[in-house]
């Protein structure tokens, strides 16, 4: 009884005590009592306000609650003195607030369902005991106590101990991440609970016979219940972009607020009337700050995310789209990922020396003893089951022939037990009854009392050295990048049952052969390795394969390379010894292998890798790789072998499971970034000419040359084509060939906001205004002379502003596509959103002045040709002198090889 | 010594059993099982109750000692009466059998029992039965005060014995503000920070422990919500039992910490012992 500590060490007649039940089940006041105490069987945290509480999150961003103060502004404006259009702007600024956090909102609830797909493995009803009769209920009433009642095809609503057990074999899958069937007992072991021998788990499924446990644990106190909870409380770090994203909105904030509000007093101890200084801020707030600039970041990972598409990569939340291009470290799984998941036998070798058997008698003698082993099913397109399983039927029939013969021969088959990590079958041959174990080496070995060279020899005992020997090569087997079973048999004596239990035959064993296994490598992986090796990017991979074949697979793959710091490989048993510390000094020495790992040890490389500042990609594809899915930077599902809710815990979907798409992600992620940063100093140039005119005119006795909604129309206008143009600009073919970018970069750093407001943003301001006072003048204005708003000389001057900022921007455009290369090398019609671009901002610079309907909405008038010809002088003007600020940039720039990264502004 | 402040329902037959494995695992192997006739389950009842505690009592060789008293002012003054002051007492409790208003420890006999400090009180809540309050795993968030392990040590010391491995968490708390603008840099020193402080105490755990074999590990996170990242962690690492602590001395403190408490308590994946040590 001192054994008894848990309650799978309690003898099954025990559990309904330590339980507090009885064999008859609950009465109906204990249920009512303990479903108040321990709550209702559900993985589902209830949160009624929880999509509200999503909703109004997306208004609490500075930029939101800017555009949302600017429009309460321009309504009070309106009020104060209506017919000035204002209240129009203030809904236009309300309609881009709703909308960008409308958008944003849909992309979190649509990241959400993973518990849907959770949910799906809880039954909705259950049969328990109660009172002493066998009832159907709901599952969500089970509770701590009750006898839950279970047959071959149900799936498992709660954590119970088994307590009378009949032929039980489960499906673990959602638990393990393993697919084999897993065969239960009801008897108290010594082991720790979560090696699944006697206890049924919630979110399992029986594949065979029928029992009876008592629950003992309901709801989020699962195990599954435990991962549903990780599932929704993990909540992904802010990804890189949005990170910046916020700091640049928080600076465009301050800077236009700050601003607007120092005018705004300025304005008033300068005695301008009320009217005059709200509506002074608001244009000083509404140039500073770029409206069209966070819908175009959407627009862009939208396009972006299109593109991965067509790579195989479909992208479920835009975010990860550039997430993808800042990543470090691509964690991933071997199987089916690295490898095409095609199971292949290479290689029969005998028992002693693991050679190539010679003789094909022997080869299909230790092919039958590994097919009495296999669960396959032989349908019209092939065999069905498990993949090793299915390549022994395939080597089978290749070699032999019938493969429904030998199937009448099998007598009883073992599932294979996880634990013990082999399966084993008795079928007859020449009036003998053979047992017969198929496994991993490790789970043979201490079985084995024989050894068989071929079927020609006889068995001859073995002592320790000679299985040192035999293991030894194995193990050189395993180093060429097979996955080595061993099969060893025993002919039953007449005293051996064959309905015994498998363990009561599991004994001196004559060990047969081993099977080598091939799964290839993918041929587009070691190319796609070597790019990440030059983008500095580390891959390391994790599988829960024996070490030998880990390692020979990540060296044919280029994981491992000799002569380079990424040697190392880690199995499950010495991971789980680390603590975080050791395991982050271990992959700083260069591992990049684990082997032999379960599913849950993920979580605690996702840690590690976090804690090291990298940015992580992380590769799944079981229901228990959901919440590393969700704890990495990028997490990355199979499209194809994938279960549903890995699919829904991921950002990525690889649709065709191969790591080569995951390297074309980062490329294009890379290159989302860049262009992201393209237009982002494309967008801040406009801001320069548009904040001036308020400047000049708060300080000098001068018409205003650019009213509020003509700045929105470039904003919310004509900026949003060619931003996208220059967001879908191709990777540059040298970006994976920089390291990933430093997290400090950022989007709004200061030579960007220099380049933008001080030099292109200011020689687009003075031309622009320049062009403004020559209308005027043109047209005898007088200095201090004020003019009406609707005066038509007002509204040339204002149009001619208004049309050079448009030109000049096409100059602007066509620079921002290099950062020292002049942009025009590109061609103007490869990229069909920029050709289109450059034409919206000609038509429409000319349509501000000619054009009655856009005269009358932005208050313009007509100017003459020539006029209008020197506003076209503006393109040459701006590109010209960028072209020259870069070829000098150029010149200072230092040396390639000291390069850390890209040019970035 | 270990007393064990039974009220007779459900909740407080799985709590017995901490009192047993606490008890079992100190010298005098004794328990006192203090009931205070309230008249919230008839005295039957509680004395077929009790039978099953001492034939559990028995079994881990625990000598059982029963209590059953008049109610006086109310129960907590009675329990108080019944419990001798000081560091060698230790109450074990439970919290509210259903949650009230969302809250299990908020206004209980436990939390009462806190707040006077007459002697060192565990209370318990239990969700995983199964366990058979037998936790092998633990997970201690320390909120970094300069005393470290040292209020959680009395407590600690008698699950010691089956303790396999555990976990100390501290939780670098920061706004949500400062979170979405944090840098790497800045993350980096608060979690080099929050290292420094758990390696200290680790070192003074493994002096403590002496003999006693256990995984130790810790875990530093920087977060804006320190309960979430606490039961984020528990169903992490899987953790059996969460050992947390409820001494916060000032009235602000304690009403901010008292709501974290109840979401902890609320949202636990395992086994949660809130413990406040005899000052």
């Amino acid at each position: 009884m001192s054994k008894v500590r848990q309650i799978q060490h309690v003898n099954p007649e025990e559990v309904y005590a330590y339980l507090e039940t009885r064999p008859e089940g609950l009465t109906r006041h204990e249920i009512e009592e303990r479903l108040l105490e321990v709550g209702k069987n559900t993985v589902e945290v209830s949160d009624r306000w929880k999509w509200t509480r999503t909703f109004t999150k997306q208004f609490t961003n500075f930029f939101t609650i800017l555009l949302n103060v600017s429009a309460i502004i321009c309504f009070v404006a309106d009020n104060i003195e209506p017919g000035k259009s204002m209240d129009v702007l203030g809904w236009a600024l309300l309609g881009v607030s709703f909308l960008n956090a409308l958008f944003s909102f849909i992309q979190e609830y649509r990241a959400e369902k993973a518990m849907e797909a959770l949910k799906k493995f809880l039954p909705p009803r259950v049969w328990v005991r109660r009172d002493g009769k066998n009832v159907e209920i709901f599952a969500e009433d089970l509770v701590p106590g009750d006898i839950l009642i279970v047959s071959e095809g149900d799936r498992i609503a709660a954590d119970g101990r088994l307590v009378k057990c009949d032929d039980l074999v489960v499906n673990n899958a959602p638990l393990t991440g393993e697919s084999k069937a897993q065969s239960l007992k009801e008897s108290a072991v010594d082991k720790r609970m979560a090696e699944r021998v006697n206890i049924v788990f919630a979110g399992c499924s029986v594949l065979k016979g029928s029992g009876e446990a008592v629950i003992f644990a309901t709801g989020l106190r699962t195990e599954f219940g435990k991962l549903a909870h990780l599932s929704q409380a993990i909540q992904r770090s802010p990804s890189p972009l949005e990170r910046e994203t916020g700091r640049m909105v928080r600076v465009l904030t301050v800077i236009a607020v700050s601003m607007g509000f120092s005018f705004f007093l300025y304005g008033v101890f300068s005695g301008r009337s009320l009217w005059v200084n709200l509506v002074f801020m608001m244009g000083i707030i509404v140039a500073n700050v770029p409206e069209g600039l966070l819908p175009t970041f959407t627009l862009s990972l939208a396009i972006g995310s299109l593109r991965m598409a067509k790579k195989n990569v479909l992208v479920k939340e835009l975010k990860a789209v550039e997430a993808l291009g800042a990543v470090h470290v691509i964690c991933t799984d071997k199987t089916g990922t690295l490898t095409h998941n095609q199971l292949t036998i290479t290689h029969l070798g005998d028992a002693v020396a693991c050679e190539k058997l010679q003789d094909k008698r022997s080869e299909v003698f230790l092919l039958e003893l590994a097919l009495s082993t296999s669960e396959v099913r032989k349908l019209e397109e092939g065999f069905s089951g498990d993949p090793l399983d299915v390549a022994v039927a395939n080597s089978y029939t290749d070699k032999s022939g019938d493969f429904a013969d030998f199937e009448r021969t099998i007598e009883k088959h073992f599932a294979f037990d996880v634990d013990k990590r082999r399966s084993a079958g008795i079928y007859s041959a020449n009036s003998q009854k053979l047992f017969v174990v198929k496994g991993g080496w490790e789970a043979i070995r201490p079985l084995v009392s024989h050894m068989q060279e071929g079927l020609t020899r006889d068995p001859v005992a073995v002592d320790e050295e000679a299985l040192d020997k035999a293991e030894a090569a194995m193990s050189t087997v395993a180093a060429k990048g097979l996955r080595v079973i061993a099969v060893a048999y025993r002919v039953l004596a007449q005293g051996d049952h064959a309905d015994a239990k498998q363990e009561d035959l599991e004994h001196n064993l004559v060990l047969a052969g081993f099977l080598g296994i091939e799964d290839p490598i993918r041929r587009e992986v070691p190319p796609a390795v070597q790019k990440c090796e030059s983008a500095g990017i580390d891959v390391i991979m994790i599988t829960g394969d024996h070490p030998d074949t880990a390692v020979a697979i990540a060296r044919k793959s280029g994981i491992m390379v000799n002569g380079r710091n990424k040697t190392g490989v880690l199995t499950g048993d010495t991971l789980k010894q680390l603590s975080q510390e050791q395991l982050i000094e271990e992959l700083g020495k260069g591992v990049s292998v684990f082997a032999r790992t379960t599913p849950e040890q993920k979580m605690k490389i996702v840690a590690a890798l976090k804690a090291m500042d990298k940015v992580v990609a992380m590769t799944g594809d079981g229901v228990n790789d959901s919440p590393a899915l969700k704890a990495a930077d990028v997490g990355v599902a199979m499209g194809k072998k994938g279960t549903d809710v890995a699919r829904e815990s991921a950002q990525i979907v690889l649709l065709d499971d191969n790591f080569a798409s995951i390297v074309a992600g980062v490329e294009e992620g890379r290159a989302i970034f860049r262009n992201i940063k393209k237009f982002t100093n494309y967008v801040l140039v406009s801001n320069g000419p548009e904040i001036l005119p308020y400047l000049i005119y708060i300080l000098l006795p001068v018409p205003l040359a650019l009213t509020v909604i003509q700045i929105l129309s470039i904003d919310l206008g004509t900026d949003i084509i060619p931003s996208m143009g220059l967001g879908q600009e191709p990777p540059d073919p040298e970006e994976m060939r920089r390291p990933p970018r430093d997290r400090s970069e950022g989007l709004l750093t200061p030579p960007l906001m220099v380049h933008s407001y001080l030099f292109l943003g200011l020689l687009e301001a003075l031309w622009s205004i320049f062009l403004f006072f020559y209308v005027l003048v043109q047209g005898g204005w007088e200095y201090g002379q004020e003019l009406a708003s609707n005066d038509a000389l007002y509204r040339s001057a204002t149009g001619i502003t208004l049309a050079t900022i448009l030109l000049m921007q096409i100059g602007n455009l066509l620079g921002r596509r290099s950062v020292y290369r002049s942009g025009l090398d590109m061609g103007i019609f490869k990229n069909k959103l920029i050709f289109l671009g450059i034409l919206i901002q000609i038509l429409f610079s000319w349509a501000v002045l000619y054009f009655p309907a856009v005269q009358k909405v932005l208050a313009t008038g007509p100017i003459p040709g020539k006029v209008y010809f020197l506003a076209w002088f503006g393109i040459p003007l701006i590109f010209g002198l960028d072209y020259v600020r870069k070829k000098i940039a150029q010149q200072l720039r230092p040396a390639p090889e000291l390069q850390p990264s890209a040019p970035t502004w | 010594m270990i007393y064990l402040a039974y009220d007779g329902s459900l909740n407080c037959d799985w709590v017995s059993l901490y009192g047993i494995r606490l008890a079992s695992h100190t010298p005098e192997k004794r328990l006192t099982l203090v009931h205070i006739q309230d008249g919230s389950v008839s005295p039957v009842r509680v004395a077929e109750k009790i039978e099953k505690i001492e034939r559990k009592c028995s079994v881990q060789g625990i000598e059982l000692y029963r209590e059953i008293l008049p109610l006086k002012k109310n129960v907590c003054q009675s329990l108080l009466e019944a419990i001798p002051y000081g560091r060698d007492s230790f109450a074990v409790c439970g919290t509210r059998i259903r949650s009230k208003r969302q809250a299990f420890l908020s206004g209980t006999i436990s939390e009462k029992l806190f707040r006077h400090n007459k002697f060192n009180v565990l209370a318990v809540r239990v969700v995983q039965p199964g366990l058979l309050a037998n936790p092998g795993k633990f997970l201690i968030p320390l909120a970094g005060h300069p005393r470290g392990f040292q209020s959680a040590w009395p407590f600690f010391r008698l699950f010691l014995p089956e303790v396999e491995e555990v976990y100390l968490l501290r939780v670098m708390t920061v706004s949500s503000f400062q979170l979405h603008q944090i840098s790497g840099q800045r993350i980096q020193v608060l979690r080099k920070k929050g290292l420094k402080y758990l390696g200290t105490v680790m070192q003074n755990i493994k002096q403590g422990c002496g003999s006693a074999r256990f995984r130790l590990d810790c875990r530093v996170v920087v977060s804006n919500d320190w309960p979430r990242e606490i039961l984020v962690h528990s169903s992490k690492l899987k953790t059996h039992m969460i050992l947390l602590g409820a001494s916060e001395r000032t009235r602000l403190g304690h009403a901010v910490r008292a709501n974290s408490l109840e979401r902890i308590l609320r949202g636990t994946p395992c086994d949660i012992g809130i413990y406040r040590g005899y000052e």
